[in-house]
């Protein structure tokens, strides 16, 4: 008599079956990484199957097996015996290798698989992208060729990179994802950036949002955020330029930092107002690549509503050396805990953690390459410098005024003409300007040091005129510093102000910057300027550079959770983080120093099979 | 009479000082010392209301202290800018006494996380 199995033993068989049967892209046990297999990438060639016959067939019956079955031959293959055939329109390929498997004059049949030479762009400069294949190249600074800007592990080690290339054989196109990058703006118009922006439609024709100026043109002025979202998805294999870790993208500018105003770059309402408006307007990964030292309660809210809305957010770790460790100097957004939030440190490359990168084993979650990295910038940068002996004006109306000479091989402009030995005179107005000409540049900064030792019964300014002339000489002059009066501080080199304006708003033939010393009754050592500079910023669509930061590491994880969303619709936002953390690569120097131990790795992110979810089972006894 | 001259006083010091936009005809000289790295906007604060407050409870709490401008950045949330800087824990302290504010803060400032900058 036939024993049965037992029911219970009928219907877990049943479920485990069924487990074995869902597809890969359902959360499931995380298992070692699997080929990835995709409905995108087929595996073989639908319609044709490779024949190898035995030595014994000759050629006449090779081909009569085949005409057989109703198929038709494409070519005999070396070596003798394999044949090419195609199958007639409506066979199945499983019945057709059935067949021909069965045929006693065949040794065997097999699909006409498809293979995928690995993915390398065409793009002029990506041989200088470690980040996406290290081959222990030394990386030069783009702008200064010779010049690391990062010099420890430069060269680095073959190998420690990302492992995209795999990856792209996979994916390169994750422009169905919008991705924010919330910094300085973008250019937009760059050349390897203008076919990756965000379609914002007739609302926002410039691809997204500007919140410094509160309009809807987000032209990066400074190249920051220009950098970071060509790291992101610069356009890959066009043979231009660089590539991103998407070749294509749909970026979304999203501007809340103003870099000419360095004591104020970018504010806790401009900065939630981006996260909300990138939320508002359908990106599912947003890149913030900035960090300040107060717990913001707004901006943790303005994360939250972004996990409502299942998008990740990605951060960097920051960069405060000596003080680098955010568990005991908390850096937000980085220390924000939000299971959205993915904070990232800077790795070189030899995938050590940066000298300059932030960590922490409880507030920094993965390494990515952060050092070295070259990509797109807004324009041109130039420098005007002044050694205040050609073109100055100087007026006073009584005793001593502006001089200048050179103290300490530097050129200095200073007020008594005996600074800093004497006092200045008293009630006096001093002034010393000079015109430059910045009707070439998009955006200027006048930048200098100062000495400044007045009473409080007078003043030192500086300001600007962009008609040209005594910049002090109008009814409301533009101050671009003061006036003001300081503590008593020693005139020593280590005593300066840092003077850092935006004199955007002179970029005429004919802007008049100015210094004014104003006293009283009472005298102090006076004022003294050093290292004079105007840094401007020409925009153009064709330059590039290269940065240092974990600013830099950040877009790189943001670029692949991009382009994980893509290759995965349904994955949530927690599946993403999942697939980039667990599946990343233990690496030496980030252990004990992040959450993860890991640094990120493309292809094992892209083949991770995350845990199920909703996965129900019921056992019956089956009577 | 008098605590009525003194509340209309006191009324019109409120509207004055949240109305009209401080614009000096030439710049006050103020003093400048060397702790001058801000990690917050001088005279900027967030306000979050509870949902159905009144935006005019701003004004009346905060007024004294001369309101530049109130705007909206939504959620709720507004960005106030004062005149007068009294300090984030007396905004705090004004705060708790009414239940239509849910939240105060400074506006923080954000730094990029680039160690240096562009050649």
């Amino acid at each position: 008599m036939k024993k049965s199995l037992p029911s219970i033993a009928i219907a877990i068989a049943t479920l485990i079956g069924a487990i074995l049967i869902l597809p890969h892209q359902l959360s499931a046990v995380a298992l070692a990484p699997d080929p990835v297999i995709s409905a995108a990438t087929p595996q073989y060639v639908e319609g044709e199957v490779l024949v190898k016959f035995k030595p014994s067939a000759s050629l006449p019956e090779r081909h009569a097996t085949i005409a057989s079955h109703q198929n038709a031959l494409l070519a005999e293959l070396p070596p003798q015996g394999w044949t090419h055939v195609m199958l007639a329109t409506g066979q199945r390929m499983a019945e057709t290798l059935t067949a021909y498997r069965s045929n006693p004059d065949v040794e065997y049949a097999q699909p006409n698989y498809i293979y995928h030479a690995t993915a390398v762009p065409n793009d002029p400069q990506y041989r200088q992208l470690w980040a996406l294949k290290n081959s222990g190249q030394t990386v030069t600074s783009f702008l200064q060729p010779g010049n690391p800007m990062y010099p420890y592990n430069n060269p680095g080690t073959s190998g420690d990179d990302i492992n995209i290339e795999k990856g792209w054989d996979h994916i390169t196109d994750c422009s169905s994802v919008v991705v924010a990058v919330i910094d300085s703006g973008v250019n937009y118009e760059q050349e390897d950036l203008a076919n990756n922006m965000w379609n914002g439609g007739s609302a926002f024709p410039f691809h997204g949002y500007n919140f410094v100026d509160k309009d809807n043109n987000p032209m990066d002025l400074d190249g920051h955020g220009t950098h970071v979202a060509g790291i992101i998805g610069a356009a890959g294999n066009n043979a231009i330029g660089t590539t991103g870790v998407c070749w294509k993208a749909s970026i979304m500018a999203v501007r809340v930092l103003d870099t000419k105003n360095p004591s104020n770059p970018a504010t806790s309402a401009n900065v939630l107002q981006g996260v909300n408006f990138a939320v508002n307007h359908g990106a599912k990964v947003i890149n913030m690549s900035l960090g300040g030292e107060n717990f913001d309660q707004a901006f943790s809210d303005s994360i939250t509503i972004a996990q409502n809305a299942d998008v990740v957010v990605v951060v960097a770790a920051g960069n405060k050396e000596p003080n680098n460790d955010n568990d005991k100097t908390p850096i937000y957004p980085c220390n924000f805990r939000h299971p959205n939030l993915i904070c990232v440190a800077a790795l070189d490359q030899s995938y050590r953690l940066a000298t300059f990168s932030n960590y922490g084993i409880i507030s920094v979650d993965v390494g990515a390459p952060g050092t070295n990295i070259l990509s797109g910038w807004a324009g041109a940068n130039s420098r005007i410098t002044d050694s205040f002996t050609l073109g100055w004006i100087t007026t006073k109306t009584t005793g001593d005024g502006w001089d200048s000479s050179v103290l300490s091989g530097k050129a200095v402009l200073h007020d008594p003409t005996n600074w800093p030995s004497g006092t200045y005179a008293l009630n006096t107005v001093d002034r010393a300007y000079k015109s430059f000409n910045l009707s070439s540049v998009d955006v200027a900064t006048l930048k200098t040091s100062s000495s400044v030792n007045v009473t409080p019964d007078g003043t030192f300014a500086v300001a600007m005129r962009a008609a040209g002339g005594d910049p002090f000489s109008t009814t409301n002059p533009t101050y671009l510093w003061g006036p003001y009066y300081t503590d008593k501080v020693p005139a020593s080199s280590e005593s300066k102000w840092a003077i850092s304006a935006d004199i955007s708003n002179c970029l005429s033939s004919n802007c008049t910057i100015g210094f004014q010393l104003k006293t009283g009754a009472t005298a102090d050592l006076g004022a003294a300027i050093y290292d004079f500079a105007i840094n401007a910023l020409t925009l153009n669509t064709t330059s590039y550079n290269t940065l240092m930061g974990t600013s830099m590491a950040s877009p790189v994880v943001a670029g692949l959770a991009t382009m994980l969303r893509a290759h995965n619709p349904q994955y949530t936002y927690a599946d993403v983080i999942n697939a980039i953390e667990k599946a990343g690569r233990t690496t030496p120097s980030l252990m004990g120093k992040t959450t993860t131990g890991k640094a990120i790795d493309v292809m094992s992110s892209l083949a991770f099979l995350n845990t199920p979810k909703g996965l129900t089972a019921t056992v019956t006894r089956i009577e | 009479m008098r605590r009525s001259i003194a509340f209309v006083m006191g009324l019109a010091a409120i509207i004055a000082g949240s109305s009209c936009r401080h614009t000096p005809s030439s710049p006050r000289a103020t003093f400048i010392n060397s702790s001058s790295r801000q990690t917050k906007v001088p005279r900027e604060y967030l306000i979050t209301l509870n949902p159905g407050a009144d935006i005019k409870i701003i004004a009346g709490l905060y007024g004294r202290f001369g309101i530049k401008e109130v705007k909206g950045i939504g959620n709720n949330l507004f960005l106030m800018t004062l005149i007068e800087d009294p300090g984030a824990a007396t905004i705090e302290e004004l705060r708790k006494k009414n239940a239509q504010i849910k939240a105060t803060q400074p506006n923080f400032i954000y730094q990029l996380n680039t160690p240096a900058g562009p050649q």
